[in-house]
């Protein structure tokens, strides 16, 4: 009766700190005033903005190009002021929710380790004991899956400074560019990836991309001094543009509806790459086939010799 | 062949043109051209994406200079190692 007493103890303990301390996450900002929080300014109803997009359409229909832009602006702004206002909130959740779901995690660990030191029989000791460890195992395998191992704040960090550039970038076309050069349809897109940098996913591919970002360009300065394009002769670039026009002309050949110049131009191919060193299977499909022309345009871009070689196969060939 | 590349500053407009065309060959389409501005240095920077489309060549003469074609870019770099401003044309 006595162990029972501690261990419902020990358990009441822990709810009071999990209570207590997860009760934080109300305090981590003041209270919104009714003016910023009420959807009064943001709240775009569908109705609204299906009119708002017909009116736009209407005036792009009538050429009166100054009218649609500012449509399109105010459709795009009140879009982005509704992703500017969901995100504020998803910010303070995500802190407050993991923070708060972090301390009662620590709280319950504790609590665990506490009763399995008071409590007297060996068997609940036991249970004790292998619930907290299998508690800290399954709150660490839930960190490492959802969060990558990755602080709220490197998080939130990514996420807003992802945000910023996409919305600078959207406010700058908004405000330079007419609906021909940005249409709606443009500043759509440019809106969905500017919701989505506020998302987790993106923050933690952001955050990879970034490292690698990194590393490529250590590594680009590190190859820069032999990387430079390397410089090509007006003869020299009218073979590449030789080797290229005549990969379009097989290409449409091959992908052509004629089947005779199909099985021609596949030849060619097979007679162009052979002569140029390539050794195209017999079995090769016309992919295949345009795939190893395209692979050695690419090689002849950096190497004289390939693009004198390839050159002259094309020439061999007398494509019309 | 996409991405930011160095290209030589001691090019003449016609070695660069070529350089850029023959690049622009291998499925890309030049998108941007500058000074690289890294310390001590006194080469250019070509920027090219991803494109499909052939591209006709690539002429470049002094600023204001006349050319056939469509211009392009308008920016200065290096030419015979002289920062230079340029037109770029696509013929």
């Amino acid at each position: 009766m006595q162990q029972f007493n501690v261990s419902r103890s020990a358990i009441f303990a822990i709810l009071l700190c999990v209570l207590v301390l997860t009760g934080c996450m109300y305090t981590m900002g003041p209270r919104m005033p009714r003016e910023l929080s009420a959807p009064a300014i943001s709240s775009y109803s569908t109705n609204q903005f299906n009119t708002d997009v017909a009116a736009y359409r209407d005036d792009v229909k009538s050429g009166d190009l100054t009218a649609a832009k500012t449509v399109r602006n105010q459709i795009a702004y009140r879009v982005m002021t509704g992703i500017e206002s969901g995100y504020g909130r998803f910010e303070m959740h995500l802190t407050t929710t993991r923070a708060g779901a972090q301390t009662g995690s620590d709280a319950l660990q504790l609590g665990l380790t506490a009763a399995t030191s008071v409590v007297g029989t060996s068997d609940v000791k036991d249970i004790l004991s292998a619930t907290s460890t299998a508690f800290h195992g399954t709150w660490t395998s839930l960190d490492k899956n959802y969060f990558q191992d990755k602080t709220t704040e490197a998080i939130v960090s990514q996420m807003r400074a992802t945000r910023k550039t996409k919305q600078a970038q959207i406010i700058t076309s908004l405000a330079t560019r007419d609906v021909a050069s940005y249409p709606l349809e443009a500043a759509w897109i440019d809106l969905v990836d500017f919701y989505y940098a506020g998302t987790v996913p993106s923050a933690l591919v952001e955050i990879a991309s970034d490292a690698g970002t990194k590393a490529d360009t250590a590594t680009k300065d590190l190859n820069k001094a032999v990387a430079d394009l390397t410089p090509a002769t007006p003869a020299q670039a009218k073979q590449s543009i030789g080797n290229r026009t005549a990969y379009e002309k097989l290409k449409s050949a091959v992908n052509g509806t004629d089947p005779q110049q199909s099985a021609k131009a596949l030849q060619t191919l097979r007679q162009i790459l052979t002569a140029a060193g390539y050794a195209p299977k017999a079995d090769a499909s016309a992919t295949e086939l345009l795939g190893l022309f395209r692979q050695a345009i690419d090689e002849a871009t950096n190497d004289d010799s390939k693009l004198a070689t390839l050159s002259a196969a094309v020439a061999a060939a007398n494509i019309d | 062949m996409v991405g930011t590349l160095p290209v030589s500053g001691s090019l003449t407009m016609e070695g660069l043109a070529a350089t850029l065309t023959k690049y622009e060959q291998d499925f890309a389409q030049l998108t941007a051209l500058s000074v690289d501005t890294a310390a001590g240095s006194q080469g250019n920077l070509a920027t090219f994406i991803n494109q499909d489309i052939q591209l006709g060549a690539l002429a470049i003469v002094a600023s204001g200079a006349s050319s056939e074609g469509t211009k392009i870019l308008s920016p200065t770099v290096y030419i015979e190692s002289k920062q230079t401003k340029i037109d770029v044309y696509r013929l």
